[in-house]
């Protein structure tokens, strides 16, 4: 579990100034849980992220992962194997020649044997569907191929929680697709714990919970369905709203009784052709 | 007015074995005050298309012409195209340079040489078309405001050269949704209301569908399908073929109408749609009276 406890996280600016990005935030991730996190930018999504594997440092609370505390430097290591981290751009998360060395990297860099680390690569490899392509230059890769081996690289580690910051944000539509099917797939075959960072509502609908951020607190948590059903809420927070489930609002309003809490076509159509 | 394209062919690295056929016989005519959706899948050519509208690429074979100005020809200034045609790429805002946003919006229209006060009266209506505060953001570094406003002030460079034509390659990738509710309402508007003809890539069928006017589809270089939203989204089997989907409002009248549920399929947005379900449930229950 990471236990985030009465978090808030300060940046110091040029003169003196400090900025408030996460105030006061406690949150609960249990092992095997797939959390979405939404809110608009500036809301404190990157900074709250970052604290999970200690990349940053509680100005004030604690982070807690699987008991230990992130502001203790000698977990450090422990807490960076337990916790990966993918970012937006998959073009600065690739450094090596070929996807496999690229994957080797960090295993490697925990000092596996390397008989061991050929295996890892291997199934890491395997796992985001990418295994073709383990002697091809990742600069070559689409975006949605790119991204998922960034993803290999961070599960070679054998992680139990993987954070991602809006890893679809500078893909495709059929990018997109392919990495939040490989996430899905960590989450359920895996059982991997997935913190998911998105704007694509779509992408959310999928997580077991939802966690929408606003000026460095949460504002809304709780199943997708439950969220998603406060049309009016979400945009007053410039947040969208799934297109069904804004169908099914306006639906409402003329059908009293009609169910608002719709995510996707199939329910819709369920809804309408009982 | 308007831009013709004739028979127009791209290959990049001619004679290497990375050699790309990026366009191949693109023939299309984009009239003044149309709102054109430029869609395709990743490498279908868009961006390389949109390129040649300001001589950005010049032609493998074939002819561009702008206003009845052939701009392929030889000796054609670029400076006159690009007052027509402004072009915002994809991710503008790594072009962002200057040390001051007010000096990045000037630079365009102090190229063309214009007069100091016309120069300041262009920048202060791009600023305010793009709903930034000229006097708040004038002296800002361009690197330390969000991706939001750096985006917008990317645009504004491009609308300060007061175009005719504007071109905007997936202007709203990356944003979040209040940047991006903000970017096309923007657009909206320049369409709308100073009658700019839009040229807009996208991979939004959503998008797309509520904002142009006519779509054109991009498949391996070639034009694909060329019609109204209405019609383009009507062939969601050859959309599905190459690769795109249609917006989210045409899956569902067809996964309906799939299922018996006698609606009409050619509806593109969702106040659209809800009129034409009650309808159909107003009847139902009519028939079931
Ligand atoms: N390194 C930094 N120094 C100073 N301020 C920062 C830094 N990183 C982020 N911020 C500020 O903290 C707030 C939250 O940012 P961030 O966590 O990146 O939000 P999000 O990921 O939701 O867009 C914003 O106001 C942002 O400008
Ligand atoms: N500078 C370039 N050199 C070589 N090939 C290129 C270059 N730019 C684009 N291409 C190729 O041309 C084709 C069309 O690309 P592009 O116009 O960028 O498509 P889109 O914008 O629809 O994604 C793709 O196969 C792409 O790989
Ligand atoms: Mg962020
Ligand atoms: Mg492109």
């Amino acid at each position: 579990m990471i236990e985030i406890r009465n978090l808030t996280h300060k940046y110091r600016m040029g003169n003196n100034k400090e900025l408030t990005a996460v105030n006061n935030l406690s949150l609960k991730i249990a092992k095997g849980e797939f959390v979405a996190v939404l809110g608009h930018n500036g809301s404190g999504k990157s900074t709250l992220a970052k604290h999970l594997n200690a990349l940053l440092l509680p100005t004030e609370g604690k982070v807690i992962v699987n008991g230990l505390d992130t502001s203790d430097a000698k977990e450090l290591w422990q807490i960076r194997q337990q916790v990966g981290m993918v970012f937006q751009n998959p073009d600065n998360q690739l450094i090596a020649t070929t996807v496999e060395e690229d994957v080797a990297f960090g295993p490697e860099n925990l000092g596996i044997l390397p008989e061991k680390i050929r295996q890892r690569v291997d199934e890491a490899l395997n796992i985001v569907g990418m295994a073709d392509f383990k002697t091809r230059a990742p600069h070559l890769l689409s975006g949605g191929q790119k991204q998922r081996v960034a993803i290999a690289g961070i599960i070679a580690m054998r992680p139990q929680y993987l954070v991602l910051d809006e890893p679809t944000a500078m893909l495709d539509p059929s990018g997109r697709e392919e990495v939040i099917f490989t996430i899905r797939k960590l989450n359920k075959e895996e059982g991997l714990t997935i913190v998911h960072i998105t704007h694509f509502m779509e992408e959310a609908v999928y997580a077991d919970r939802v966690v929408v951020m606003e000026a460095g607190e949460i504002v809304l948590e709780g199943k997708p369905r439950e969220v998603f059903s406060q049309v009016s809420v979400l945009k007053k927070l410039h947040l969208d709203v799934p297109a069904i489930t804004e169908l099914a609002y306006l639906l409402n309003k003329e059908i009293p009784g009609f169910p608002r809490d719709i995510m996707t076509i199939e329910e819709m159509v369920v809804a309408l052709c009982p | 007015m308007s831009i013709e394209i004739k028979d127009l062919y791209h290959t990049y690295q001619v004679g290497t074995p990375y050699e790309t056929h990026a366009l191949q016989k693109i023939n299309l005519d984009i009239a003044e005050g149309e709102f054109i959706g430029l869609i395709g899948h990743t490498g279908s050519g868009k961006s390389t298309l949109v390129q040649h509208l300001n001589g950005l690429l010049k032609p493998s074979q074939g002819q561009i012409t702008i206003d009845g100005v052939d701009i392929s020809q030889k000796g054609i200034k670029l400076k006159e195209i690009r007052k027509k045609v402004g072009l915002v790429f994809q991710y503008p805002e790594h072009q962002l340079f200057e040390e001051t946003v007010l000096k990045d919006v000037s630079f365009g229209p102090q190229n063309l040489g214009l007069s100091v006060s016309e120069i300041d009266k262009r920048v202060r209506n791009a600023l305010e078309v793009v709903n930034l505060d000229y006097l708040e953001i004038k002296d800002q570094s361009p690197f330390n405001i969000s991706g939001g406003q750096k985006r917008r002030v990317a645009i504004a460079g491009v609308l300060a050269m007061e175009p005719k034509y504007l071109v905007l390659d997936e202007p709203t990738a990356g944003l979040d949704p209040r940047g991006r509710d903000e970017i096309l309402a923007q657009i909206k508007e320049l369409h709308r209301r100073l009658k700019i003809t839009i040229i807009l890539v996208s991979h939004s069928m959503d998008d797309v569908a509520k904002m142009a006017d006519r779509l054109i589809v991009m498949h391996d270089g070639e034009v694909e399908l060329n019609g109204t939203p209405r019609e383009v989204f009507q062939k969601s089997e050859i959309l599905k073929a190459i690769g795109l989907g249609v917006p989210t409002v045409s899956a569902l009248l067809y996964s309906l109408k799939a299922k018996g549920f006698e609606v009409r399929t050619d509806l593109l947005n969702m106040e659209e749609a809800k009129e034409e379900i009650i309808k159909v449930l107003r009847m139902r229950r009519g028939k079931n009276a």
